[in-house]
């Protein structure tokens, strides 16, 4: 009986379901020749019902045969991390800041864009896979699953000419301690409150 | 006993019938359907009658497979479709004649005519000739048989219905023999034509029970009618107009003046070494064209009992008969053929056609005797016979007395001298078998003598050249002979064949003749002979003759490259070919384009002469070559990999050692990766037939996986997966070869679904949604899990799709 009023407010609640917005200027992005992109993302929690992150998937299409994938980044997070995101608390917003070392920035995902990619627009697409509770299922084993649905965006990237400084690698070398840095802070702040976490989003504020 | 009864008894089992000594007899066709009589058409090819209405043909030794005509007819009882006789001009009007009973109401037998077209007879083509008088419910006694006379009637044998009361009775012409002329008229000259009215005019004899068969006598005219009896007695009865056979009155001989007797008769007792004996369904005379039994059998009547199975021959000239053959099955029908050879059709044997044949030697026989001779004193006197046999000799006599050493087929009688005038010369040929004596011809000297001729031509001709000629003669006793005394002739001689070119004339001294330039004789085996023959006012008379030989010349015919086909008068040969040819004569040389098979070809480009691919020549004064130039062509054999991919310039014949492009074209979603065979880059050279593929590849396809929908309750659950393609090319074959799973908690997760799963091709942007069942036991806290999703394609597209956070 539970379950069948669950469904059917997660039905009627359709309208308010999460929403995801790339906070970048028209989602349009720039990436350089052997640089790694990462993607910031804004989510909106649904209205009613927690939501689990299951994966991030997409393409990057330079031109025909020239095609990047995104490399999941906001579902490991969210896996290692048993984060979910509580309902009608505010957007969660991360923009990676690969120079602003000691905040929780993330990213929804990344594209290692090689040396040899092509100067110019690129189209992308992403897919984010998610899934609703009434409760949040990392905490409470009474949780129901109201259902799987995938939130879609479009973006552009503008893949630069490729310049000499600075060195192949360092953006990703940076990125990369960032991001252990950010994935290590958000476990100790789960360890000590889980239901507190999934109120409020990981506060990069 | 009725015949009804005899067809009932009919045997089925096959069985093998016994001729005489050095006759074998084989057989011609089988598996016919109750067969009643047959013909033999002057082609060579045999026409068998079936009681069910269908007209067979034997062709070539083999039984055509479909009827010539299928008639509707009744079969009750003994009738049905019973006799034909082929037109005595069938070779030019193709007529056959039916007789067979209709299925109106009530039943008559009817005589209709038919024109063969081919194997087939169409149904339109029948006129109907005579409808016999009604039958009533008796199903026997139909008669039926139909055969032409030397006096061009045809004589129809007509049953009395069972009616014994028919026979005699000049009102109905049941039990008759008919006579009418091809058209259906009735012949004013029949016997009762003047004392009957109607169809009865028809009546040729009277007195007939069932005359199933009857034959005539191709060399005489003579008919025998067989007619089946009663009780007791089977008669051969010789046709005479007019005659009253005594059916119902008397069966067998009688001596009733009122009737006449048959010629031979016998019982129903064990006869000619065949058991029970009761209806003579079958008879002949042996006088075929080419007799090629014994000489003993010649005009024989060969005659068949049904039930007896046995084949006898009647002597006509002792009246005596003797046996012939046993063990046949129910024969209904005997004919003798022009080849010399006997043919019998048995109803039983499956319904069989069989021929007998003489193996054994035959005495010798004279086809032309010698001929009486005169000849002028000191000249030769030749006498020559022609014999047929094996293993023959001759001698030959001298007023009776055989001449030493003359034991060849002609006899040369050297400078005859008065004293041989009046000499008779004859030979006596001899075999192992007999012998055989030729007619006297008879030697008369003269002391005139002949006259000697001579003529002036040309050695040789050649086409479109006019050849003249003369010539004259002296007597020894008369001086030179006037034009008056000269007779000549032109003969054509090709090959074996002699042709009359110049038709004989006499009174002059020559003439010509205009060589013909277009000749269906184009061998060189032929040439012009000149006759000329000189008669003295005595009446002796010399022929000589002069061959004009034809001028020759070497043709080479050729092809460039060499064994391709051309044409010489319309006849193809393989090139090259060289061959004697009669000069200037107009010939067609040709050849065909284009030729070759498979995959190389050749067009025709030109003769050497210049000439069209067709065209005439006339045959020069020297030897030449004409050649047929060609181009050769190879074919380009293209293909696309996979099918439908892309395209390539597709598949043609291109002139040998030409360089083609190659175009390929790659589908949407495709991208062109390369060539396989032997291409150099974008081209390739045709110095071979050459065999390219366009290998693609498509666009980097990309599968993204997400949960569609869970359900199922418990421990198993059934996920829908949604599969789609980000990519800009198709996935091609793609399948989820695994699912890789990290549990958090305790509980051990299983993929229940049999893996790898076929998917098929995914189109850019397309999805598919495929269910998935899981086994996850039920724990607490709910268990979580990471699952691996492997996915791979053809072209080596693989990936793998990472779901985190995946609870039961």
């Amino acid at each position: 009986m539970r379950t069948l009023l669950l469904l059917l407010l997660a039905n009627t609640t359709a309208v308010a379901l999460p929403i995801l917005t790339l906070p970048n200027s028209a989602s349009v992005f720039a990436a350089a020749p052997n640089n790694t992109l990462l993607i910031p993302f804004s989510l909106t929690p649904d209205a009613t019902n927690y939501v689990v992150i299951n994966s991030v998937q997409g393409t990057v299409t330079r031109s025909p045969g020239e095609i990047y994938s995104i490399l999941d980044i906001l579902s490991n997070f969210v896996f290692n991390n048993a984060y979910a995101l509580a309902p009608g608390g505010p957007a969660w917003t991360d923009t990676f800041t690969p120079n602003l070392v000691g905040t929780t920035a993330g990213a929804i995902g990344s594209i290692a864009f090689p040396a040899s990619a092509t100067p110019g627009p690129a189209s992308g697409n992403l897919i984010i896979g998610y899934e609703l509770f009434d409760l949040d299922p990392f905490v409470d084993s009474a949780a129901i699953s109201l259902g799987n649905n995938t939130l879609t965006t479009l973006f552009t990237v503008n893949i630069e000419a490729p310049t000499s400084i600075p060195e192949p690698g360092t953006f990703a070398v940076m990125g990369l301690s960032l991001l252990v840095f950010c994935i290590s802070r958000h476990s100790a702040a789960r360890a000590t409150s889980h239901r507190h976490a999934a109120q409020h989003p990981p506060e990069s504020r | 006993m009725q015949f009804l009864v005899i067809v009932l008894l009919t045997l089925s089992l096959l069985s093998a019938a016994t001729p005489p000594t050095n006759f074998t007899e084989s057989q011609v066709a089988t598996g016919l359907s109750s067969p009643t009589a047959m013909a033999f058409a002057p082609d060579g090819r045999i026409f068998i009658t079936q009681q069910g209405g269908a007209l067979r043909i034997v062709q070539n030794g083999s039984l055509v497979a479909t009827p010539a005509i299928t008639l509707t007819v009744d079969p009750s009882g003994e009738r049905g479709l019973l006799g034909l006789a082929f037109d005595p001009d069938f070779a030019t009007n193709n007529f056959i004649y039916l007789y067979y009973t209709r299925t109106s109401t009530p039943r008559n037998n009817r005589v209709s005519r038919f024109t063969l077209s081919g194997n087939t007879i169409s149904p339109s083509t029948e006129v109907v000739l005579l409808d016999l008088d009604p039958l009533t419910s008796a199903t026997n006694h139909n008669g039926g048989a139909l055969h032409f006379n030397t006096d061009g009637k045809l004589y129809i044998a007509v049953g009395d219905n069972a009616t014994g009361s028919n026979a005699p009775s000049l009102n109905t012409i049941h039990g008759k023999m008919l006579r009418m002329n091809k058209d259906g008229s009735i012949p004013s000259d029949n016997p009762f034509f003047a004392t009957t009215t109607g169809n009865n005019r028809l009546i040729w004899t009277t007195g007939l029970r069932n005359p199933f068969t009857f034959s005539v006598q191709e060399t005489t005219g003579r008919i025998f009618i067989n007619d089946v009896g009663q009780n007791n007695w089977e008669e051969i009865n010789d046709g005479i107009a007019g005659a009253n056979y005594g059916w119902p009155s008397t069966e067998g001989a009688t001596s009733n003046p009122a009737f006449r007797g048959p010629v031979y008769t016998y019982n129903h007792a064990n006869q000619f070494g065949g058991g029970f004996s009761c209806a003579i369904t079958g008879g002949d005379f042996y006088n075929p064209s080419n007799n090629t039994f014994p000489a003993t059998y010649t005009g024989r009547y060969f005659f068949a009992d049904y039930c007896g199975g046995w084949i006898a021959t009647y002597n006509p000239s002792s009246n005596t008969a003797a046996p012939f053959l046993t063990g046949a099955n129910s024969i209904v029908d005997i004919r003798t053929n022009s080849d010399g050879g006997l043919y019998y059709l048995e109803r039983g044997n499956n319904g069989r056609l069989m021929r007998i044949a003489y193996t054994g030697p035959l005495a010798p026989t004279i086809s032309t005797h010698p001929q009486n001779q005169s000849v002028p004193t000191g000249l030769n006197a030749t006498f020559t016979v022609v014999a047929n046999g094996s293993n023959l000799s001759y001698q030959w006599q001298r007023n009776t007395i055989d001449i030493p050493s003359a034991t060849s087929a002609s006899y040369t009688l050297n400078n005859v001298s008065l004293g041989d005038s009046g000499a008779q010369f004859r030979v006596i040929v001899t075999n192992p078998t007999g012998n055989i004596t030729s007619n006297p011809a008879t030697l008369t000297v003269t002391t005139n003598q002949p006259p000697v001729p001579s003529i002036t031509a040309p050695a040789t001709f050649i086409g479109a050249q006019t050849i003249n000629f003369s010539g004259g003669a002296t007597d020894p006793e008369s001086g030179t002979l006037a034009p008056s005394a000269l007779r000549w002739r032109v003969d054509y001689l090709t090959g074996a064949a002699v042709r009359p070119f110049v038709q004989e004339f006499t009174g002059a001294g020559g003439g010509s003749w205009l060589v013909p330039q277009v000749t269906p004789y184009t061998l060189t085996n032929v040439f012009f002979r000149i006759y000329l023959t000189a008669t003295d006012p005595q009446g002796n008379s010399t022929t000589i003759s002069r061959d004009v030989a034809p001028q020759v010349a070497t043709l080479t015919l050729q092809t460039n490259p060499s064994g391709l086909i051309f044409t010489i008068d319309g006849q193809p040969a393989t090139a090259p070919q060289s061959f004697p040819a009669v000069v200037n004569l107009i010939r067609p040389i040709g050849t065909s384009t284009p030729q070759g098979s498979g995959s190389t070809r050749y067009n025709f480009l030109n003769w050497s002469d210049g000439g069209a691919i067709t065209h005439d020549i006339t045959v020069p004064a020297t030897n030449t070559t004409y050649t047929a130039n060609f181009q050769t062509q190879y074919q380009l054999t293209t293909s696309v990999n996979p099918a439908s991919a892309g395209s390539i310039t597709p598949s043609a014949f291109y002139n040998a050692n030409s360089v083609v492009n190659l175009i390929a074209t790659p589908a949407a979603g495709w991208q062109f990766s390369n060539f396989t065979g032997p291409a150099n880059g974008a081209t390739v050279t045709m110095d071979a037939p050459k065999t390219i593929t366009a290998n693609f590849t498509p666009y980097p396809g990309m599968l993204a996986l997400t949960i569609q929908s869970k359900t199922g309750s418990g421990e198993q659950r059934i996920w829908t997966l949604n599969i789609t393609n980000l990519g800009q090319g198709p996935v091609i074959n793609a399948r989820l070869n695994s699912i890789a799973i990290t549990p958090i908690g305790t509980a051990q997760i299983s993929v229940a679904t049999p893996l790898p799963l076929t998917l098929g091709n995914i189109a850019p942007g397309a999805s598919i949604s495929i269910p998935v069942t899981l086994n996850w036991p039920l724990s607490t806290p709910p268990t979580r899990a990471r699952m691996f999703f492997s996915l791979s394609g053809d072209f080596n597209h693989a990936s793998t799709v990472t779901l985190n956070n995946l609870f039961r």
